[in-house]
């Protein structure tokens, strides 16, 4: 059978005019002008594949930061983390929606996510376990748990956002999107448990630790259920919505639990339950999504600080990255019924999400080991988004051909 | 009920977090902010129904909720909050500015300055005579003599008289007053509040030489002062001018960048030296003053972003009322209130009988100036900074009485705005305005009267917002028992079982129905706006007829329509309603939804009335279109035809602006749900199978409108290649076409109808049995909703082959009955759908091949394919239903009818 033409939507969406390319031989842009179209707004904001977003914003933090240029000062990155915690929350709830939806079809999601979870678990013990032999072999300096900081690393390494797949290309596309959407679930519900394990130092309670980000979650969730449809105006959805999210995140970040945790129960209770409540936050949280991107990305770059130390965890952190997901991808594949390859290949980019991890655990950890971690993150995100970007596509491409 | 149990919730999860599990060191800010929002919104909303302002509520829940009472909005959390009060205070200070519109401002501009001038002087004067006679008897420090007794009380005088601008708009903007004695009021408030500052610092400057704080000559002094005021003008015209540019050139993401200026003015002016407040409110002025028509483009940025920032504002205002104030110095304040009452009363009486103001306004202004607030309370820290023990204790008292003032000064103000007549009834005076009827009455064969609903999805969606927020729907009666239920206004209450809202007749003649519907609409406009190779023809004489019914219709929605009335027009047949109605009616709001495309402008040429429609459109204050190409089309058939400027989607129009957008209808996503859970469903299934025959068949659907524009014949042509492509095919694939008979009387649908007749008799011959016995099934006739669904539900795949279509909700109502998340969508691209519904197999009708290759896809398609795809179809269809159009367009509408300011 004769395949509908791929260009038939493409035109649709906005692709190249086929006059012009009918046409061809125009000259080249100017390299001026291909910058620019590289720095466009959709691409920056990941809405065409050209850039990713942290590839931009992860260096543009760092420029405006107190380290270059200082636009961004200490005293600023402190105010704005009270807006981080509540991006975090943001994310949290993408999430917790993403897998409340997966969950309504349990039978067909059970495997996928047992099969995204167990990639996600095999990169997390990987990167924690090369992690702690580097550490102790290095006598690298910690001020913090160094289980809890190996752990925090691994959970950064797992996420992945398969920003490189067409979900339309091909079936094994479309899994990878699916599971770079459910990896993220097993590294939340963990990070409770690391953010416990960090906070024993300070005297707090494991218990209230472990328990509070799914109490608090469900009760968001349950005050978001009474009021969204309930709103009689748009702005006044807003007031509620806005006002739900900040109760999530500041709750999380008053007892030092995890705002992502908290925004994942309230989430997935939200589409649990019955009604439209999910998709009225969804839609909302939609106008916002680009700003809470770029604000964590700019903050990320902004608060790293690329220390000695920082630079030498870097290599191992690449390295059993990359090594945890062929290895998680190996496992996986079977159960989803695609290459191993494919799945590594579309599961590199690490996403928005591993630099969420990172400022949630650099909000936690002593300033050394936070800002360690973070920049190792931060780099290694955009090491691994560079990756994809250039080498996933051909990669890809040649196996399958 | 559930907006109570949810404030519970929120307060408990506080209590239970900052109390029992919390650590003294927690980052606070984001958890105050949160308890903050949520409980003063739902306070807020509970005010309303026993008639306070919803900032009493904010400020109740403040205050409660605050370290004073019950600590729940701990000192720390207060702290936070304050901060970002003062953010709060530039988003206001600019919403006021945004409300000075110098140019309608001026032939009154006098008249205001006297007014507001002459009120100042009268009222300070007024305050300064009884604190300088009542000094010895306050606790301030009664030993002062002289020039410094004259400026401790002149300074104190100026704190009195000092108001809140952020009262008065919030007021205004929560109650969605518009009127004169708003304007009034908030013009008058904003100048008295430049007075005050200016004065203020002027007497700052004085006092601190006279009582020897500063070492400053006084010519520095003074120079300090003049670089705050001239300064503060400079930085906020600098500001308000780069947004203009910002809004006039990018216009993209209003909101975050209206946000990010106030964040600038708000955190960038005071280490400069600068006055935030008067920055800020000049930089609204510079935006709504230099280009008028981007003050426009705030509309929804504000709307959006002004309801937070207000309960923000007000919940941190409360939060941080020192009550504790009121037990030291409750009785003076209480005295002082009083004066500031008493005084405020006198001289606007005194001022507005000098300046001829209105009796009515000159009786109720008085009460916008008693609201103080923030801005007071930072004055007076600046005097108690400058003047130790004496400054203190002036702004422990002031403390005291803005207190008072914040708890009793919103309600009065609402009062007065109320008894000015100016808050619309929220919901209330909706007029919707269409060709067809919701309900209409046909006499059976029995005799008998029946009352039905006309079926379609825009009328459903419609009907169910008007039985929820009541009013007229004005419409033409067609049905045979129409006039035998109408009272002596042609009007009957409908719904019949429950009557919601009224319903207006409008008789027409059978000329008047065969020029402006036959003629003009349906064999001018709808090929015109239709690219589908039929020609549009033009009669003068269905013009004048159009133009006729379109009077009549104007006329009754004239008579009809209430005060402050919402009008919404709907389609194609009411182009030029609008116009008639702005000039008989110009306070009336009116939006028009034009379903249909919009042609492009070389094609729009064709219509020798072009203009006379485009002007009647832009009559409107809200003109929405399915997609955005369509709104792309119009706005360059405005520029080049009307010459009308134009800034982002706004159209700038005789004196008003006209806000153009798109605004997807959906498929009425709940109703079919409903019917996909009826028990009958599956029994219909099973019947409607054996009926047609579809039982072990691969099943295509399609369901059109008889019409021209439908690519019906391409789609068949499509059908018929798959079956010659694949001969196999023939007895296991059944295509069920339904075909609804449509418009009749118009040659082009009855030579649509005929030639489609033809075809599926020969493909049936040429693959089947004969002409009706064959894998097309043709059912020309109409089909109940169940019925449908239950169709849709059987299907492998359903075609949607449009030449060109606004939106076409039958792709829509297919994608919502499959709940079973399978089935495959064929769309056109010519279809709007296509534009929100990527994952459907998109197909051109003219490309034959690409037709039948898309067919023969969607039948092998794998079932995870089908299912992922059906998934994110489903996910975009039930976001935007219908119910969420209508209300959609009517919030947009109500946006526009809120004060000056916000109605542009």
């Amino acid at each position: 059978m004769r395949q509908v033409p791929p260009d038939v939507r493409r035109r649709e969406l906005g692709g190249p005019d086929p006059i012009d390319k009918r046409l061809g031989g125009s000259r080249p842009p100017s390299p001026l002008a291909r910058l620019w179209g590289l720095l466009r707004t959709r691409s920056a904001l990941g809405l065409a594949p050209s850039l990713t977003p942290a590839v931009i914003f992860l260096p543009l933090g760092f420029a405006m930061g107190p380290s270059v240029l200082g636009w961004l000062s200490p005293a600023l990155l402190d105010r704005l983390s009270l807006a981080v915690t509540i991006a975090l929350a943001v994310l949290g709830v993408l999430v917790g929606i993403a897998l409340g939806r997966e969950l309504r079809q349990v039978r067909q999601a059970l495997g996928l996510f047992l099969a995204a979870s167990m990639e996600s678990a095999v990169t997390t013990l990987m990167v924690a376990a090369a992690a702690l032999f580097f550490i102790r072999q290095t006598g690298m300096p910690l001020d913090a748990s160094i289980v809890g900081f190996v752990l925090a690393l691994g959970l950064c390494a797992s996420s992945s956002s398969a920003t490189s797949a067409d979900p339309d290309s091909e079936p094994a596309a479309a899994v990878a999107t699916r599971v770079a959407d459910l990896d993220d679930v097993l590294p939340i519900a963990l990070a409770i448990v690391v953010f416990a394990l960090l906070a024993v130092p300070t005297g707090a309670s494991v218990r209230v630790m472990t328990l509070a980000p799914p109490i608090i979650g469900f009760a968001v969730g349950l005050i978001g259920w009474l009021l969204f449809e309930r709103a009689e105006s748009g702005p006044e959805r807003v007031v509620y919505v806005l006002g739900t999210l900040s109760l999530a995140g500041g709750a999380a970040a008053y007892l030092y639990v995890s705002p992502l945790a908290v925004g994942l129960v309230a989430g997935m209770t939200w589409t649990l339950l019955p009604g439209r409540v999910d998709r009225v936050a969804e839609n909302d949280l939609r106008r916002v999504q680009h700003p809470v991107v770029v604000l964590l990305l700019v903050t990320a770059g902004a608060s790293a600080t690329f220390s000695v130390a920082a630079i030498w965890l870097l290599p191992p952190y690449l390295l059993f990255r990359l090594a945890g997901k062929v290895t998680g991808a190996w496992l996986a594949a079977p159960f989803l019924d695609v290459r191993s390859s494919d799945l590594a290949a579309f599961l590199m980019p690490p996403g928005v999400l591993a630099i969420a991890f990172a400022l949630n655990f650099a909000q936690m950890l002593p300033t050394g080991a936070g800002q360690m971690l973070l920049a190792s993150v931060a780099l290694g995100t955009a090491a691994f988004e560079l990756f994809a970007m250039f080498v996933v596509p051909q990669w890809g491409a040649g196996r399958r051909a | 009920m559930r907006r109570v149990a949810a404030l519970a919730l929120a307060v408990t999860l506080v209590w239970i977090v900052v109390g029992p599990l919390g650590r003294e060191s927690g980052h606070s800010a984001a958890l105050a902010l949160g308890i903050a929002l949520l409980a003063a919104a739902i306070v807020g909303w509970l005010c309303q129904f026993v008639r306070l302002p919803r900032i009493t509520g904010y400020l109740a829940v403040g205050l409660v909720c605050g370290p004073s009472v019950a600590n729940v909005i701990t000192e720390p959390m207060a702290r936070d909050l304050e901060a970002a009060g003062r953010f709060a205070v530039a988003v206001i200070a600019v919403m006021a500015g945004l409300h000075i519109n110098l140019r309608d401002l001026r032939p009154r501009l006098g008249m205001l300055a006297s007014l507001t001038a002459l009120t100042f002087v009268l009222a300070w004067l007024a305050f300064a005579v009884v604190l300088l006679v009542a000094w010895p008897y306050l606790p301030i420090a009664p030993d002062l003599t002289g020039l410094q007794l004259a400026l401790a009380a002149g300074l104190m005088a100026t704190l009195l008289v000092n108001t809140s601008p952020a009262v008065v708009v919030a007021v205004v903007t929560e109650s969605r007053a518009r009127g004169p004695f708003a304007d009034l009021s908030v013009q008058v408030i904003v100048l008295l509040q430049l007075l005050t500052i200016s004065i203020f610092v002027v007497l700052l400057g004085a006092a601190r030489t006279v009582f020897g704080v500063a070492s400053a000559a006084p010519a520095e002094m003074a120079g300090a002062a003049a670089w705050a005021l001239a300064g503060s003008v400079a930085f906020g015209t600098l500001v308000g001018g780069l947004f203009t540019l910002y809004l006039r050139y990018v216009g993209r993401e209003v909101t975050v960048v209206l946000l990010a200026v106030c964040l600038i003015l708000s955190r960038v002016a005071e280490p400069l030296g600068f006055e935030p407040f008067l920055a800020a409110l000049t930089a609204g002025i510079v935006v709504q003053n230099a280009m008028r028509q981007v003050g426009d483009v705030l509309h929804d940025a504000i709307e959006y972003g002004a309801m937070p920032v207000l309960v923000l504002f007000f919940a941190a205002a409360g939060a941080s009322l020192q009550v504790e104030f009121l037990a030291t110095t409750g009785l003076i304040a209480l005295v002082l209130s009083g004066v500031r009452l008493a005084g405020w009363r006198a001289a606007v009486a005194l001022a507005g009988r000098a300046v001829a103001l209105d009796p009515q306004r000159r009786q109720l202004l008085w009460r916008a100036l008693l609201p103080t607030a923030e801005v007071t309370l930072g004055m007076a820290a600046a005097v108690a900074l400058d003047h130790g023990l004496w400054g203190t204790r002036v702004e422990v008292i002031i403390g005291a009485v803005v207190a008072i003032n914040q708890l009793v000064a919103p309600i009065l103000f609402r009062a007065a705005v109320s008894q000015a007549g100016e808050i619309g009834r929220p919901g209330g005076g909706l007029v919707v305005v269409s060709n067809r009827e919701p309900w209409m009455h046909q006499r059976t064969e029995d005799g008998r009267i029946e009352a039905k609903p006309t079926p379609g999805g825009v009328s459903v969606a419609l009907d169910a917002l008007m039985r929820e927020r009541g009013g007229v729907w004005i419409a033409h009666g067609a049905g045979s028992a129409d006039r035998d239920v109408v009272d002596e206004h042609d009007s009957v209450e409908v719904p019949p079982d429950a009557p919601a809202y009224r319903l207006r007749r409008i008789w027409l003649t059978e000329a008047q129905v065969e020029g402006y519907y036959a003629g003009f609409s349906n064999s001018g406009l709808w090929p015109l706006c239709h690219q589908a190779h039929v020609r549009p023809v033009f009669k003068p004489e269905d013009w004048d007829m159009y133009k006729q019914v379109n009077r009549i219709f104007a006329e009754a929605v004239a008579q009809e329509a209430p005060p402050d009335s919402s009008v919404f027009l709907n389609d194609y047949h009411l182009s030029l309603v609008a116009r008639t109605l702005r000039k008989r009616r110009p306070a009336l709001r009116t939006a028009l939804f034009w379903h249909i495309p919009w042609p492009d402008v070389d094609r729009l040429r064709i219509c020798p009335w072009r203009r006379e429609i485009l002007e009647g459109l832009l009559s409107n204050d809200l003109l929405a279109f399915q997609v955005p190409r369509d709104t792309r089309n119009f706005l360059t058939a405005v520029i080049e035809e009307i010459g009308a400027p134009v800034t982002g989607n706004t159209v700038y129009w005789e004196g008003h602006t006209v806000r153009v957008v798109s605004i997807p209808i959906g498929a009425d996503f709940e109703r079919i749900s409903t019917t996909l859970r009826d028990e009958s469903m599956p029994e219909r299934m099973r019947t409607l199978a054996l009926e047609l025959g579809l039982d072990d068949k691969i099943v295509g659907v399609g369901v059109d409108r008889l019409d021209y524009t439908k690519g019906i014949p391409e789609r068949i042509a499509a059908l018929r290649r798959l079956l010659q492509e694949n001969p196999s095919l023939a007895d296991r694939f059944v295509f069920v076409q339904i075909g609804v008979p449509s418009r009749e009387d118009v040659p082009a649908y009855a030579a649509i109808s005929a030639e489609i007749d033809e075809l599926v008799a020969e493909v049936n011959t040429e693959f089947g049995r004969g002409p009706s016995d064959g894998p097309i099934r043709y059912l020309k006739q109409t089909f109940q909703l169940p019925e449908l669904v239950a169709l849709y539900r059987l299907a492998d795949f359903c075609i949607v082959s449009s030449l060109h279509d606004g939106m076409n909700l039958v792709a829509k109502e297919f994608v919502a009955a499959r709940d079973d998340l399978d089935g495959v969508l064929i769309l056109s691209e010519l279809a709007g759908a296509a534009q929100e519904l990527p994952e459907a197999l998109i197909i051109n009708p003219y490309d034959e091949r690409g037709f039948t290759a898309a067919i023969a896809r969607a039948i092998e398609m794998p079932a995870w394919e089908r299912h992922r795809r059906m998934r994110a179809l489903r996910r975009q269809v039930a976001g935007r239903d219908v119910l969420a159009w209508a209300s959609d367009i009517l919030d947009r509408l109500e946006r526009r009818k809120g004060s000056g300011f916000l109605s542009g």
